[in-house]
């Protein structure tokens, strides 16, 4: 267990010894209203068993494991830093990310495993407050980000870029609506006057979202090119073969 | 006549994008024989090793027998229980919190009692010399442990026949002692990918060198693997 | 390294390893939520919570260090939002107990006991134990599948993009600036094929120990709790209550 603290313990702060602002977002106790924290609760209670209840049913045999590993991938992701500017540092949050490659509903239960764990192994991010962690970063961030992408994917043209473009545009809203929502429910605690704590939030995480946005592109227009069975589901315009299982055949067992 | 372990006939694969993985290929494994698969990469081993697992389907023309048992979608799940395949990669073997529960996994899976499968777990962990480590994570365990622990998650399924990837690979010198003793203890029929010369000779009676998908020469390890030609031809040496 | 691992079998006759998951859990998730309940004027109570963690420190024997870093690690993020309070509230008149100060120590003191306590419960609890403890509480079956999944396999993926960073910067890659986030993407994107071809795998490897789709990667019995569990859970929350309510300002 101390390897394993060690290890996020490191990355944390050895490995860059920037500031980092993006955890700014995971609230602990303390912070917001009981009567906040009960709300989002149950939002967030609600939005992961609608999840798991249509996952009962539908998710195939495969996708448990691979969820998992998505869940795995994010927590990961969040661990490589970037630099903002003058040794601040932020870090991927992965809400539109994990929406476009395993589906809103997913992306949700994917944040939430990625939060929970956080709070309840490493004690990042309260217990009472994970309700609002799961609302502001899996539920307002991966849904308002994933139907943002969602509405300019109907308007524009279906080309890579426009693809490539919505999800930037989702990912930048996504960490900045995320961060208002935080915002706000300090503010609704008590915490200092609306416009200080929202115009704060939102200044730093506009410029986080830049990275963010720089980040979800690039992943996807590589795993566009990679494996572009795995956003069939948001980008289906892609002309290599479709079919799942072929796909799967080329995983290498051996190198 | 006895049963034989692994009988492969015509076995032809290509992928989608055209690459010929597997060329008429036939090859025949005794019950109770350890056979070393051996080619350079790309030659159609791992191709290979995905037909075991069936993920990938023989076409009609061919034959593919395990056991006697010819694979199809229907005795899919019978032959994944005969056959142990021990992936190259460990982590990814070993995929529970525990290493208790990765080794009952599949007990659990064939619907034994939990009783059962308690003994099979026991059993199996200390066939390959980890009797205390059940509660581990693997993330805690070396390499070399973690590589006999995903041996003994086949073990625990009673399988008839193990099908290794690169048992050896990456192992420091007494960790790859370690497993070829395993191996040699437990006997069986044994279908060994490697790219170990060494562990060829001193284990297998047979080996099989493939390339570009097709079976090159069948025979006994130590002239095979001393023929500097016949490795040369082959990409081997 | 390895030797430095925070080893249950260590110990394993230590009564509070031993516990049943369950205990742990019930006893340990109320205490953050009574303590974050608690008006922030009750020092005293803030003080028996501590208190009761302390002996179980001791108890346990958990290494102090390990505390102390999980601290170290959370303070600068509890006090970017706690820290301007002092600063930018006023004390309403009518109320001795308000303004920025007690904001401030109100925060401060209910991170400092959540930390605690979810320190003292994953450092005396496996995590395969503790799923099993949720499992037995009736958690959702496909839950806490994903859950070990995802915790099976970060570690796997941290020590990967670990690896990758020192590739990189072996390379002598220095970025201070936002516009070469471009390179992090790349490298995340990288990361992101591998988890999911190692998830391909794992399906696999799933696959031919007779996975179908519908097991759990535990056994679903279910364990009465011992007396020493009932004993160490009834007399934690009584601390609790009494330290909540029965303590008088």
């Amino acid at each position: 267990m101390l390897r394993i603290v060690d290890l996020y313990y490191d990355l944390q702060f050895l490995q860059l010894t920037d500031v980092e602002v993006e955890r700014a977002m995971h609230i602990f106790e303390g912070a917001i209203s009981n009567e906040i924290n009960a709300t989002t609760a149950i939002m967030a209670v609600s939005a992961i068993s609608i999840a798991l209840y249509k996952g009962k049913g539908q998710l195939e045999e495969k996708e448990v494991p691979l969820l998992g590993m998505t869940g795995a991938f994010i927590f990961a992701a969040q661990m490589i830093n970037f630099p903002i500017a003058g040794g601040t540092s932020g870090h991927l949050l992965g809400a539109v990310l994990a929406a476009l490659l395993v589906g809103p509903l997913y992306g949700v239960l994917v944040m939430a495993l990625v939060l929970g764990i956080q709070a309840v192994m490493f004690a990042d991010g309260g217990l009472t407050a994970l309700g609002t962690n799961i609302f502001n970063m899996a539920i307002v961030s991966g849904f308002s980000g994933y139907a943002v992408f969602w509405i300019m994917k109907k308007v524009l043209p279906n080309t890579k870029s426009s693809f490539l473009a919505s999800a930037a545009v989702a990912s930048w809203i996504s960490v900045v609506l995320g961060s208002i929502a935080c915002g706000v429910e300090l503010a609704l605690s008590g915490k200092g006057p609306m416009g200080l704590l929202v115009g704060s939030m939102a200044g730093v995480h506009s410029l986080i979202g830049i990275g963010e946005a720089l980040i979800t592109t690039t992943v996807l227009s590589l795993v566009l090119n990679a494996r572009p069975d795995l956003l069939e589901k948001c980008y289906p315009n892609s002309n290599q073969e479709k079919d799942m299982d072929q796909r799967c055949q080329l995983v290498e067992v051996t190198p | 006549m006895s049963t034989r372990a692994l009988e492969i006939t015509d076995l032809t694969y290509q992928y989608p994008n055209g690459t010929l993985a597997l060329d008429k290929l036939s090859l025949a494994v005794e019950a109770n024989e350890r056979v070393a698969i051996i080619g350079a990469n790309g030659a159609g081993k791992s191709t290979l090793l995905l037909h075991l697992t069936g993920v990938l389907r023989a076409s009609s023309s061919s034959a593919f027998k395990v056991f006697g048992t010819e694979l199809s979608k229907k005795t899919l799940r019978e032959i994944r229980q005969r056959v142990g395949m021990v992936f190259q990669n460990p982590d990814d073997q070993l995929f529970c919190p525990s290493v208790h529960e990765d080794v009952a996994f599949g007990p659990r899976n064939l619907k034994l009692p939990e009783s059962e499968v308690l003994k099979k777990v026991e059993e199996s962990l200390a066939a390959v010399g980890l009797p205390d480590h059940g509660s581990r994570s693997a993330f805690q365990l070396s390499l070399g442990q973690k590589k006999r622990a995903a041996i003994a998650t086949v073990l625990a399924m009673d399988c008839q026949m193990l099908a290794l990837d690169e048992p050896t690979s990456a192992l420091d010198p007494r960790g790859r002692r370690e497993i070829m003793e395993l191996l040699e203890q437990l006997g069986g029929t044994q279908l060994i990918i490697t790219h170990d010369f060494a562990l060829a000779q001193r284990l297998c009676s047979r080996a099989i060198i493939l390339h570009n998908g097709r079976k090159v020469a069948d025979g006994d390890p130590a002239n095979l693997l001393n023929d500097e030609a016949l490795l040369d031809a082959h990409d081997l040496l | 390294m390895k030797d430095t691992l925070f080893d249950q079998q260590a110990s394993p006759d230590n009564f509070i390893h031993s516990l049943d998951p369950r205990t742990k859990i019930l006893t340990l998730f109320p205490l953050i939520f009574v303590s974050t309940s608690t008006p922030p004027q009750f020092l005293l109570s803030f003080g028996l919570y501590s208190l009761y963690l302390i002996v179980l420190t001791a108890l346990a024997r958990i290494p102090i260090k390990l505390l102390i870093k999980r601290f170290l690690m959370a303070l600068p993020f509890i006090l970017m939002v706690s820290a301007y309070l002092p600063f930018v509230e006023q004390q309403d008149l009518s109320n001795p107990y308000s303004g920025g100060w007690w904001l401030f120590w109100n925060m401060v003191i209910k991170a400092f006991i959540g930390i605690y306590a979810m320190s003292v419960l994953t450092a005396t609890t496996r995590f395969a134990k503790l799923i099993q403890g949720f499992a037995r509480l009736r958690a959702p079956q496909l839950l806490l599948m994903l859950l070990s999944f995802t915790y099976r396999y970060m570690f796997v993926l941290v020590e990967e993009a670990q690896r990758m960073k020192r590739a990189r910067d072996a390379r002598a890659y220095g970025g201070r600036w936002l516009w070469q986030a471009k390179v992090i993407g790349q490298m995340i994107g990288t990361l992101f094929l591998r988890s999911y071809e190692r998830g391909e795998r794992v399906y696999l490897a799933m696959c031919s120990r007779g996975y179908d789709g519908t097991q759990s990667l535990w056994q679903n019995s279910s364990e009465a709790l011992g007396r020493r569990d009932y004993a160490f859970a009834l007399s934690s929350i009584s601390v609790f209550i009494l330290a909540r309510w029965g303590v008088v300002i």
